[in-house]
């Protein structure tokens, strides 16, 4: 039954982020977006305030209850220091859905708009393929991520829900890029603070993913700058600064929103590499598939 | 003997050179290609090329090893993905002559796209096609 509820979410998961991105084809671009324009997001409850409805029900996929009527948003939470904190309070739960965005104005090289604009048509983008995806990628799910603050690790975790279920460090500790970096999904970050904005700097990255959802082809010269300001206890700007010398003529920016779902969490998503027919598994929708035998597809 | 052993040499060199840059996938043709290329369908020789793109110039190599042949001139035409490719290298009796390689990149979308095309070595054509790794 567990296994059924798992294919049957990564169906919904498929479908997601199919058809949002298919939206994007036939529209041209992507739109800016505010949460709720942000694309393989579903529709997210009203906003709750910073108590979890219902104490943060296992799974936390946001659905069934009707939505809250919403509240005013509480502000902000902070460290005893401070500082403010990206993920929930201790003993709560939550996640961050959005970050999307259009790519309207991207400074192509040649070969990158060519290649853009066949990734439109010709969609296999590999984190459909189970690949970990980097960059404002990463927030691109329609079950969002969390973020988790460790500051006495001096470390910030961005911890992923759909497609490979992985994990990012940001760290905080002061450190600079290592010089031989390993080319890797999610490349090597580090952060600081700037004021109430985490400032993240990051490098390194492969050239297996897309960095968004916009079809977008970078290099492994990519370098990002992301700024994370959270406004108040539901909402956070996330601004992107994408550098890369072999994809474009010259940097380019973009800024989302991004909104904080109180009481959900993170829950066991499986995602298989090489895993071309989800729609033939068991506890797909698909009516064409035999399964008058208890072995099936 | 020495040549089976030239032979292994190259191949494992070669292979080296095909798991370090399996990993850059950005640039089209960025990576390392392998196939075979010859004048007719019963000559045919392996070919191992390994491109890199820098954000202005496609640069790299054919037959990495002790042998290989830097590539001098190498373009994507992404209007109509048509891939060119120029260079010299010696022929059998050490005369330098000049390599024109002209294909058509397919199945761009995947890591392992194709280039399949045409080629003139000297005096000689002859038909190729290689397969990103």
């Amino acid at each position: 039954m567990r296994i059924r509820q798992s294919w049957t979410l990564s169906a919904f998961a498929m479908t997601a982020v199919l058809v949002p991105g298919l939206s994007m084809l036939i529209l041209g671009q992507g739109t800016p977006a505010g949460p709720a324009a942000a694309p393989g997001v579903p529709p997210l409850p009203a906003a709750r305030g910073a108590a979890p409805a219902g104490g943060g029900g296992r799974g936390g996929r946001g659905g069934g209850a009707a939505a809250a009527p919403a509240a005013p948003a509480a502000p902000a939470p902070r460290f005893p220091d401070g500082t403010l904190r990206l993920g929930a309070l201790p003993g709560l739960t939550g996640t961050w859905n959005g970050g999307g965005g259009g790519n309207a104005d991207v400074p192509y090289l040649p070969w990158a708009r060519a290649i853009s604009n066949y990734r439109r048509v010709n969609e296999f983008e590999p984190h459909t393929r189970c690949k970990p995806s980097g960059g404002p990628r990463q927030f691109l799910t329609p079950y969002g991520v969390e973020i988790v603050d460790l500051p006495e690790l001096k470390r910030v975790m961005i911890m992923d829900i759909g497609g490979p279920h992985t994990f990012r460090t940001i760290y905080m500790d002061g450190r600079p890029h290592p010089k031989d970096l390993q080319p890797s999904f999610y490349g090597h970050s580090i952060g600081t603070w700037d004021k109430d904005t985490l400032v993240v700097d990051t490098i390194g990255f492969n050239e297996k993913f897309w960095i968004d959802r916009g079809q977008a082809p970078h290099t492994e010269k990519l370098h990002l700058i992301e700024k994370f300001t959270r406004t108040d206890m539901n909402n956070m700007t996330y601004e992107l600064t994408v550098e890369d010398p072999g994809a474009y003529t010259a940097t380019w920016s973009r800024s989302s929103a991004m909104t904080f779902r109180a009481g959900t969490e993170l829950f066991e998503y499986v995602c298989q590499d090489n895993n071309f027919a989800p729609e033939l598994l068991v506890g797909s929708e698909v009516d064409k598939v035999d399964r008058s035998s208890q072995i099936v597809p | 003997m020495r040549l089976k052993a030239a032979c292994l040499f190259l191949i494992l060199v070669g292979s080296m050179f095909a798991m370090v840059a399996s990993a850059q996938q950005g640039h089209p043709m960025t990576g390392t290609w392998a196939g075979e290329w010859g004048p007719d369908k019963t000559h045919r020789n392996q070919v191992t090329i390994i491109m890199n793109w820098d954000g202005k110039t496609i640069s790299g190599m054919i037959n990495p090893g002790p042998d290989k042949v830097l590539i001098k001139t190498a373009t994507l035409d992404t209007a109509k993905w048509m891939f060119h490719l120029e260079t010299d290298a010696k022929d059998p009796n050490c005369a330098v002559q000049h390599f024109v390689a002209n294909g058509k990149l397919d199945n761009i979308g995947s890591y392992n796209r194709t280039v399949t095309g045409t080629y003139t070595y000297g005096t000689t054509k002859g038909d190729f096609k290689i397969t990103r790794d």
